[in-house]
């Protein structure tokens, strides 16, 4: 494959088919883990791992795993990679599994690796999925992490954990509470579209 | 019937495989996992005695009794002449269990306190967190449910912790009746 390819199949994950702000998929996750701007980078690159690992095993296997038993093949790798994510991060960086808790384990059920699985992985060849599974990880990654950004600084006046407007800002709480997920999530795509639409 | 051992086959030689790296990295991974918990263990008992030594208690036959199944750890502790005992115990607030280290000195009065990660509102909830409110227990014996002061807007998120404040004495009591 030629060198431009992997370029344009590493942009199409992070611009033109951005999983949160193009495809819309994996909401849960953002919605509920963007209240810090480091729990949205962490759980960004934990499903980045999760994303190249089980693309790579998938893109291999895609020869060996029966079309008929596809959706449980692919459910046992994702499983594993996220297991073996949790594993590590409860190990090296127990702070961040502790602020993301729940929605470690829930990467298994994350719909952008299953869709890249069966739409992408399973299709071409090994070094174009992990190019594809790392373009759609870190484009999913950008996408938390500026919500996470925009919530931290009006929810609670900081950005990654440093205090931007001193003791006398009021922070807005309602932004680091669900409905400040729904709000941000919702003007961002809003500004997004406006700011791509082509007419 | 060859299909059907044609695809199981090759399913089982998935799991099979996954569940041998799996279980590889789990037994990498287990030391690290442990000595991260014993720090935060030892890190939260630092923060209600600091300098203390610390000794941890056997709490088997305490779990025996009622309402004792919430309390996780029991530690005897010297600090030059003074002596005396924390307890971490977990206590269900408004959204899962607040786990709380609390540090008594050998008359019962409460010297030390810290909130473990919990799962509280943010902003709400939290406040639990606040020396505010933290530091009202200092100095007071237990019982505290009825004299110490909950937050408003947070009642349960704060009652959780007076509860395990109480909760912590009581074992302590236990511990030293025995």
């Amino acid at each position: 494959m030629a060198k431009n390819k992997y370029v344009s199949v590493f942009l199409n994950g992070i611009v033109h088919e951005n999983p949160t702000f193009r495809l819309v998929l994996g909401m849960c996750p953002t919605l509920a883990v963007t209240t810090a701007g480091q729990n949205g980078v962490g759980m960004g690159l934990a499903a980045t791992f999760v994303l190249v690992g089980s693309n790579v095993v998938i893109s291999l296997l895609r020869k060996f795993i029966p079309d008929k038993v596809r959706i449980p093949a692919f459910i046992v790798v994702i499983a594993a990679f996220t297991t073996m994510v949790q594993l590590l991060m409860q190990a090296f960086l127990p702070a961040l599994y502790d602020a993301l808790g729940l929605f470690i384990p829930l990467i298994v059920v994350n719909c952008i690796i299953l869709a890249r699985a069966e739409s992408f992985a399973s299709k071409n060849p090994v070094g174009a999925s992990a190019v594809d599974g790392l373009g759609m990880g870190l484009g999913f990654t950008l996408s938390l992490t500026l919500i996470s950004i925009i919530r931290e600084l009006l929810g609670a006046g900081t950005v990654f954990g440093i205090s931007l407007f001193g003791e006398s800002f009021e922070p807005a709480m309602m932004m680091i509470l669900a409905p400040g997920g729904f709000i941000t999530l919702g003007l961002v795509l809003g500004a997004l579209n406006k700011l791509t639409s082509k007419s | 019937m060859r299909n059907v051992i044609h695809l199981g086959g090759r399913l089982l030689i998935i799991c099979l495989v996954s569940g041998l790296l799996l279980g590889l990295v789990y037994n990498i991974t287990l030391p690290y996992k442990e000595a991260a918990e014993a720090q935060a263990l030892q890190e939260s008992l630092e923060s209600v005695c600091a300098g203390g030594a610390f000794t941890e208690l056997d709490i088997a036959s305490l779990a025996e009794e009622p309402g004792m199944e919430d309390v996780l750890h029991l530690y005897g502790y010297t600090r030059g002449e003074e002596t005396g005992h924390v307890a971490v115990v977990q206590s269900m607030g408004y959204k899962g269990e607040v786990p709380v280290t609390v540090a008594l000195s050998s008359a019962g009065e409460v010297i030390g306190i810290a909130i473990g990660s919990h799962e509280e509102t943010p902003g709400i909830g939290d406040r639990i967190e606040t020396e505010e409110f933290t530091g009202q227990f200092l100095g007071m014996v237990p019982p505290v449910t009825g004299s110490a002061q909950t937050i408003s807007g947070a009642t349960y998120s704060s009652s959780a912790v007076i509860a395990a404040v109480d909760l912590a004495y009581q074992a302590v009591t236990l511990v030293k009746g025995a």
